[in-house]
């Protein structure tokens, strides 16, 4: 009984400290619609990837408490979604690229004339799907809780290495690499002193100097490496294709309410794919992209007549869009509660996570240990770990809300946005990346970092090396690290092996690793196999004065 | 042939980067047991317990690149489209030459290095006016006056928002090298001009005065453009005290 009067407390509590019903609310609603502006400009712009704003506002959350910074943090990446739909359906181009399957049948829409009822559509059915992903957070919350103060030490090194295992193999692309990749995230983040006999890891004194490497020996700048490897090569590749997507204006939006009707009225497949796009969520590694396919193939398969699909259905535009916004409360349960990113957002949002001291976790589902034990004895606000996880339940429904909203009323303006040509963007970012890099430590060398990184991630994306695992591996070595120290003193250097959780967690990251294996060795035997039956099925063509085609026979 | 050589060469520079890894592990395993890891093994033993795989897979990942065929699309990208269910194309996706390609981002590299030394050099203030400045008027061919209203949203946004609102210490600590010395120089020989400057002003005050009148009226009759029109504006506003008088 007084779990439940706990678990309502912390919910209702959570939600005063997102509005403006408070001070600290006020300060964090006030986060919040900076972060829904900032989310706005950044998913209407194709070329600016969510996970990249998120990583330049990362530095800005410094001197903010954990619920305001969260607030504006999951503001921007609530709303990206959403308006990343707007281009999708107007100029048939993604602003996201979890909006690329709304071009499908939204931009069809567009094209005859019904660009408001695609809109109304996808603005309506990504509000509800978001609703739908925060009540699958809340309501997941009192199931993982057990989960996670049954696991120990052991077992949370070994999610560490799952979670960077997941994203390798499931993410698509070359599955060694992304592991290499995760195993050099991991190694990057070995460069500081050591923790507990405080040895100098890595720190090149003997290359630099020790006056010169000392700005090692607190570690790799996480943000400035973050920004430099995702964000250098977007404004490269921005550069390079040139921009001004709305090459004619949008034209005239209207029948926005139809739109709205629709998705009441398909509220069935908007509830399956919210639920398939907050499962999706939870796998860590799968991400925005099989969520918006599975979700529209599930639309198509689901329907009774498939005929316009692909021309323009609205029912093609509604399951994406529910899914897309879903994902991100189904994301956030094993980020919080396990301290496993389900995606390269969530990975940058761990990033926030240790920039405020929270560790995920237990603390994290905590309705009675305030999240900074020391505020009482200042006379400071702090909420406890439930109320903070509550708080982003919160902020990714309240958020949305006001999103579709202003969505409804300005989105003629909004897709104006489009309009503002590359060469004005790209010098403004430019210089956001490297103060995003400096004010982390206000220490010159880590523009240098966001140099080296950056060329790096642009090397990378043209090799065809996945750079998400890297960034998971820089969050979670540190609590790997403490993990297997804790681990190794209480179960001994080996004995920690044989407990249970991490024989479960090490068979499924076998399984990860496998199963992309077997899946690549099926396919290539099923098209040797084809093309063995292609072969034997050629009938001999007979030709004019022989039986084979031949020289003509004998 | 070309193409064979341009093959080569990709396949190349691919297994270089490959061994980037390799060696960067190896490195790294080689300091966790015979570097700082012999005198310290309690430091090592995270270090010891990721670089041992971390090398297996640098050498898988270097023998793939060896051995594997050159795809025409990145593999996520394929792998992306082939789960969409639908086959469609982005409708504004631009076609860009490789020529084109590689010029661009050359141009744009040395722009966003540019920026660094910028900033290195002549610090934040300066490199965020003139920056913004170059790149829209050179690089992005717009004209003087847009360049201008963006530096102005710029300078608004970093030196007003951030720096004024949110105390992010941009000027002091991003002074640049080049500004610092400009800025001693300046320094040790403004000082005493300063101070006399200083003096002139608390003494003789009424002087300045009468000298700004003197240049003024220097000023109006010796420059012809001057004369004329402070003449027809100081005109039009006494004959509309007089008309209205």
């Amino acid at each position: 009984m007084e779990a439940v009067s706990d678990y309502f407390g912390a919910l209702l509590a959570g939600l005063t400290d997102v509005l403006p019903l408070s001070s600290h609310g006020s300060d964090a609603f006030a986060a919040m619609l900076l972060g829904i502006v900032i989310g706005f400009v950044v998913g209407i712009l194709p070329g600016l990837g969510g996970a990249v704003t998120l990583a330049l506002m990362l530095p800005f959350t410094f001197d903010m408490d954990a619920t305001q910074a969260f607030a504006f943090l999951l503001g921007a990446n609530a709303v990206v979604a959403t308006t990343g739909d707007i281009t999708s359906v107007l100029f048939g181009v993604p602003g996201e690229g979890i909006s690329a399957a709304v071009i499908v049948d939204g931009h069809p829409m567009a094209k005859r004339g019904e660009a408001g009822r695609a809109l109304g559509a996808a603005l309506m059915s990504s509000l509800i799907g978001a609703v739908f992903g925060a009540v699958v957070l809340a309501a997941a919350i009192p199931v993982v809780r057990p989960i996670v103060l049954a696991i120990g030490s052991p077992e949370f090194f070994m999610l560490a290495l799952l979670g960077i295992t997941f994203v390798a193999t499931l993410s698509g692309g070359n599955m060694i690499k992304g592991l290499t990749v995760g195993a050099f995230g991991l190694a990057l983040a070995m460069i500081r002193l050591e923790p507990v006999t405080s040895i100098p890891r890595y720190t090149l004194e003997g290359v630099l100097g020790r006056s010169e490497s000392l700005f090692l020996w607190d570690g790799v700048n996480f943000v400035a490496i973050t920004v430099g490897l995702f964000a250098i090569p977007e404004i490269i590749d921005l550069a390079v294709k040139g921009t001004g997507i709305a090459e004619r204006a949008a034209g005239r939006i209207g029948g926005v309410g139809q739109g709205i009707r629709d998705t009441f009225r398909h509220w069935f497949l908007v509830f399956r794919c919210s639920a398939l796009g907050a499962y999706i969520g939870i796998v860590p590694g799968l991400g925005g992209g099989p969520a918006q396919w599975m979700s529209y193939a599930h639309a198509v398969q689901s329907a009774d007549n498939k005929e316009g699909f692909g021309q323009g259905r609205v029912e093609g535009v509604l399951g994406p869009g529910a899914a897309n916004n879903s994902k991100e409360g189904g994301s956030l349960i094993p980020t919080i509660a396990f301290g496993i990113p389900g995606s390269l957002s969530m990975a940058i949002l761990l990033g926030a996570f240790i920039i405020q001291g929270l560790v995920p976790g237990p603390n994290l589902l905590d309705p009675s240990m305030p999240i900074r034990p020391d505020a009482a004895a200042l006379g400071e606000w702090s909420p406890s770990g439930l109320e903070l996880t509550f708080s982003f339940v919160w902020v990714l429904i309240v958020s949305n809300i006001i999103t579709v909203a202003a969505c409804f009323l300005v989105l003629r303006w909004l897709a104006r946005i489009t309009e503002i040509p590359g060469s004005i963007i790209i010098p403004i970012i430019l210089l956001l990346v490297y103060l995003g890099g400096f004010t982390v430590a206000n220490r010159s060398q880590d523009l240098m970092l966001v140099i080296i990184f950056g060329l790096l991630g642009w090397v990378m994306v043209k090799f065809d090396w996945p750079r998400p695992p890297m960034l998971l591996g820089l969050v979670l070595a540190p609590i790997a690290e403490s993990n297997l120290r804790v681990s190794t003193q209480v179960y001994g250097t080996y004995g920690w092996l044989q407990q249970p959780g991490v024989i479960v967690i090490f068979i499924l990251m076998v399984a990860s690793v496998a199963y992309p294996m077997w899946q690549d060795y099926r396919q290539q035997r099923n098209s040797r196999q084809q093309a063995r039956m292609a072969g034997a099925s050629r009938v001999p063509v007979p030709q004019p004065g022989g039986a084979d085609g031949g020289d003509g026979g004998n | 042939m070309e193409v064979m050589v341009a093959i080569s060469r990709g396949r190349l520079l691919r297994v270089i980067f490959s061994l980037f890894f390799l060696g960067l592990f190896a490195w790294m395993t080689w300091e966790a047991f015979f570097g700082y890891g012999e005198t310290n093994p309690s430091a090592a033993s995270f270090p010891k317990a990721i670089l041992v795989p971390a090398l297996i897979l640098g050498t898988i990942a270097v023998f793939r690149e060896l051995t594997r065929k050159l795809e025409t699309r990145s593999s996520s990208e394929a792998a992306e489209l082939a789960a969409a269910p639908v086959e469609f194309e982005f409708e504004a996706e631009p076609e860009i030459e490789p020529e084109v390609e590689r010029r661009r981002t050359l141009v744009i590299v040395t722009w966003i290095v540019g920026f660094f030394i910028g900033i290195w050099l002549i610090g934040w203030m300066v490199t965020m006016v003139l920056g913004p400045l170059l790149y829209i008027t050179r690089a992005g061919r717009m004209r003087l006056d847009i360049a201008i209203a963006c530096v102005i949203v710029t300078w608004l946004l970093f030196a007003g928002f951030l720096d004024g609102f949110w105390n992010i210490p941009l000027s002091e600590r991003l002074d640049g090298i080049l500004m610092k010395r400009f800025e001693s120089v300046a320094f040790s020989i403004g000082e005493p001009v300063a101070d006399a400057g200083a003096v002139v002003v608390e003494k003789l005050w009424p002087l300045g005065i009468i000298g700004a009148g003197f240049i003024m009226y220097l000023a109006y009759n010796l420059n012809g453009p001057v004369k004329q029109t402070v003449d027809r504006n100081v005109g039009q506003v006494l004959g509309k005290f007089r008309k209205n008088g």
